[in-house]
């Protein structure tokens, strides 16, 4: 492994949303705890004026201090999902009625004074490929259209029994294949920040749901990148849990082996309280680990407002291939910039060398291909899904699939059945594999270097609607970023860290932190401190604030 | 290889809209355990007796009740056929719904058969990799579905299962806690001195070995004990329908016998007492109408004369006749007439 030390002159100017950068020498702390957002940051568009807190701390204090019921609370987000919603399209269902008698039994429990769970009262957008009991979950696919699951994922069930209320199904690229939402059968979502790109994908529909403040916070799943590239798009904090922090249970199955359910929120406090709901052990999913889980949050107290450099000692590794040619130049620089920014808290960065990084995607592309060629075999009109007329067996699979599933969906399922053949299997799942072992150790041996590592998790800003539809390849390298963290099954966290200069009000570009297997914890901790400190860059996009 | 098992069968055939589907579940998800041989076995005999081995195997360790009619064990056979002397295997051709080891064995044989002479007749081609189903009333294999090569499956490790990393002392503690299994048993027989006729009988069956345990563990000589369990005691279970473990003997019980057997407390012959009411019934009618002189001061009040009766009967039965079961059905008779 190549490892540069490199030096970095600070900016003077926040390139990131140009702003002067407060240079006072004490970074003014917020201390979530004690925060005191009051009505008005919900029931009109959170203020600008906010540093990154947690509103699902600033909802419940409101809640418990009786200066807003949970109707009201409900209510407010109904009422901005109903203006916002026409433009945007990042619900495939909402479930209004429900949502409001939910409300009206929560606020009978606050006024007997009952114990509320960590959750109570936040709205959260479930990704439509997450089973949900009574919802519509459809995967984004025709072939599941109108199906009702009887049963609810174990992460909706987790968040469901913390007190979080589910608003509604979230749109999202079919089954999860896709990096716009262009890929569902039934609609394309928009970019808060600029109506006329896509939001990311394939988790889309959530990323924009919480951006554009329509939910609290909301679940997506990440296969190859289908949270972060989408949380970076959107300008929202997006987690991807190391592969068995999270029950798949209720996870329509896309690639069992990189599938991971995470979460997007408007703070890295938010995304703490609900990996902490959603992680641990489930009988229901054999790859989820036994280990304990820590109350992530609990960190984040423990900072103290007379520290100057709160992450003093902390080893960053920036790596090297991430800012290579394909790269745009924005992006490059909005990520020098957050380097430089980490370096004044007080971290190391280096530069290191990931060589087999550009293996990722090709590997990535192979081994999620051939494990949805088996996975989707599920959906043959008998076990699962609309079920065609048809006079013998054969033609009523073959006409149920091949009606049921979008071309994106057909494309992959040939690559995988490809890869996995008879004659090409050794050339291709085989090779993937070893490749996946590769990269496995290589990011082994830079954590170990390493706390964390840092790179883009996009190579661009988000693009217009149609500017990639017809060029699949082009599509997948913007999945350079992420896919190696799957492979490896790591945990990464997606913070918004700046802009670059396009669409009506500038585009958010998020920052990517990889941890080691199963220290979320770490991770939420430094991205705390880093958004908190992040002065002058706020997240609301242009469709809120005019709101 | 593990797996679950999946529906046993459809009520109906597949099909659609308007039509009831029926498929029996019960078995979903029940974890199942293949277990495939190499191709070491050269006829239908030894097939068998593997498949029975192996179902000693799991009902030694309790996993199982290994009942090949309810479908607890099951078993497809691989046939293929090559001329002496040549190393390769032949085509390989895949036998199912085999429901007993008899119907292994004769599938077997069938299958070797119907490959011989294709081939004899220069017909080799027409020996296809192929799936064939055995069919029980016509003695026959035919044709169930052709198959595909294996690469097609398009097999990858499932990725949904996390790997189970076994640690020595995992294995170590199975292998302390194991049964004494079939092979060794048969072993330790053996060296008791019993016949291979014996060994087999006794360690086929977990409840008899544990009842030949015991007894023999009471003292009672190995051979004896054997015959005891092999012909007596197997002939009553048959005649009764009896399990070894329903069985009123017990093991204890047993070894007293064998015991005051070999003492000559009491012959061989009287061990073995005679229970069926027929054949008292037919001594007691042979003792009363050769006694008429008796009978008649019995039924004149004589009433004390219904042990020399019982004496009779005992004496014609040399000692063997049950005298509860005897002395009901000669008062019935004595009474009868008066």
């Amino acid at each position: 492994m190549l490892v540069v030390s490199t030096k970095y002159h600070s900016p003077r100017y926040c390139t990131l949303c140009r702003f002067p950068l407060p240079r006072s020498p004490k970074f003014k702390r917020h201390r979530y705890l004690t925060t005191t957002a009051a009505a008005s940051s919900v029931t009109t568009p959170p203020s600008v004026d906010h540093l990154p807190s947690s509103q699902i701390l600033g909802l419940r204090h409101s809640l418990l201090s009786r200066s807003l019921t949970a109707t009201q609370l409900a209510e407010s987000y109904l009422s901005r999902l109903a203006l916002t919603e026409p433009q945007l399209r990042s619900f495939l269902h909402v479930a209004s009625s429900s949502l409001l008698r939910q409300a009206a039994h929560l606020d009978s429990k606050i006024a007997a004074g009952e114990d509320l769970g960590t959750l109570a009262g936040v709205l959260v957008a479930v990704k439509d490929n997450i089973c949900t009991a009574d919802m519509p979950s459809t995967g984004g696919s025709r072939i599941l259209h109108d199906y009702i699951p009887p049963f609810d994922a174990t992460a909706v069930r987790r968040l469901k029994e913390s007190g979080a209320i589910v608003l509604g199904k979230t749109n999202l690229d079919e089954f999860g294949m896709g990096s716009t939402t262009e890929g569902s059968a039934f609609q394309v979502t928009a970019n808060p920040w600029d109506l006329s790109r896509v939001p990311g994908g394939s988790s889309g529909g959530s990323a924009a749901a919480v951006s554009a403040r329509q939910c609290v916070v909301s679940l997506g799943s990440d296969t190859g990148g289908s949270v972060r590239q989408p949380a970076s798009f959107c300008g929202v904090v997006g987690v991807k849990p190391t592969y068995g922090r999270v029950s798949r249970f209720g996870l329509m199955a896309y690639a069992s082996s990189l599938d991971a359910i995470g979460c997007f929120s408007t703070s890295v406090a938010d995304a703490a309280l609900v990996l902490h709901a959603l992680s641990g052990h489930d009988p229901f999913d054999a790859t989820t680990s036994r280990r304990e889980v820590p109350d992530f949050a609990s960190q984040f107290t423990s900072i103290h407002t007379s520290e100057s450099k709160p992450l003093r000692g902390l080893r960053v590794g920036l790596i090297r291939e991430t800012l290579d040619d394909g790269v745009n130049n924005g992006v490059k620089s909005v990520i020098s910039d957050a380097a430089v920014h980490l370096e004044e808290l007080g971290c190391t960065v280096t530069e290191v060398s990931l060589p087999s990084f550009s293996l990722g995607l090709p590997a990535y592309y192979i081994l999620a291909s051939s494990e949805s060629s088996s996975n989707l075999s599920r959906y043959d009109g008998v076990r699962y899904g609309k079920r065609a007329a048809a006079d013998e067996l054969n033609a009523l699979y073959g006409d149920s699939r091949g009606k049921g599933f979008g071309s994106e969906v057909k494309m992959r399922i040939l690559m995988g059945t490809y890869g996995l053949s008879a004659g090409y299997y050794d050339a291709y799942y085989k090779r993937a594999q070893q490749v996946r072992t590769l990269i496995q150790n290589s990011f082994k041996e830079a954590l170990q270097e390493n706390d964390i590592l840092i790179c883009p998790a996009t190579p661009s800003a988000a693009y217009k609607i149609g500017e990639k539809k017809d060029d699949p390849l082009a599509m997948y390298a913007g999945d350079i970023m992420t896919v190696n963290v799957n492979l490896a099954g790591l945990p990464a966290l997606v913070v918004p860290c700046g802009f670059v200069e396009e669409g009506p009000a500038g585009l958010p570009i998020g920052l990517q932190m990889i941890g080691s297997a199963f220290d979320e914890e770490k991770l939420l901790k430094v991205g705390h401190i880093f958004e908190q400190t992040l002065h002058g860059c706020k997240f609301v996009p242009p469709l809120v604030a005019e709101a | 290889m593990l797996q679950f098992a999946s529906c046993t069968k459809f009520n109906h055939p597949l099909s659609y809209d308007g039509i009831t589907i029926e498929v029996d579940l019960n078995r979903a998800g029940v974890p199942l355990l293949e277990i495939v041989s190499e191709p070491d076995m050269r006829n239908g005999t030894e097939a068998a007796e593997y498949a029975a081995e192996l179902q000693r195997v799991v009902r030694y360790l309790g996993v199982s009740n290994g009942n090949m009619q309810e479908g607890s064990l099951r078993c497809d056979v691989n046939v293929s056929i090559r001329p002496i002397g040549q190393s390769e295997f032949g085509t390989k051709v895949e036998i199912k719904n085999l429901n007993s080891f008899g119907s292994i064995n004769r599938a077997i044989e069938f299958e070797i058969s119907r490959q011989v002479e294709l081939y004899s007749q220069g017909q080799s081609d027409l020996i296809v990799q192929e799936t064939r189903q055995w069919e029980e009333g016509a003695k026959r294999t035919v044709t169930m579905r052709k198959k595909e090569g294996l690469a097609d499956y398009r097999y990858f490790p499932e990725p949904d299962l996390p790997e189970v990393i076994l640690t020595k002392e995992y294995i170590e503690n199975i292998n302390n806690s194991l049964p004494e299994l079939p092979e060794l048993k048969r072993r330790r027989y053996e060296k008791l001195g019993l016949s291979m006729q014996d060994v087999i009988f006794l360690a086929n069956d977990t409840n008899v070995a544990e009842f030949f345990d015991a007894t023999i563990s009471k003292g009672a000589e190995a051979k004896q004990a054997a015959n005891w369990l092999m012909s007596d005691i197997a002939a009553y279970m048959k005649d009764e329908k009896v399990s070894i473990n329903e069985m009123k003997l017990t093991p204890e019980e047993l070894a007293e016998l064998i015991a005051s057997i070999k003492g000559g407390t009491i012959s061989g012959k009287i061990g073995k007492e005679i229970n069926d009411p027929v054949e008292i019934e037919k001594m007691v009618d042979q003792v009363i109408l050769e006694n008429p002189k008796q009978l008649k001061q019995y039924r004149d009040g004589r009433t004390k004369l219904q042990g020399y009766f019982t004496g009779q009967v005992m004496k014609m039965s040399k000692g063997k006749a049950n005298p509860v079961l005897l002395n009901k059905i000669l008062v019935e008779k004595l009474n009868a007439g008066s």
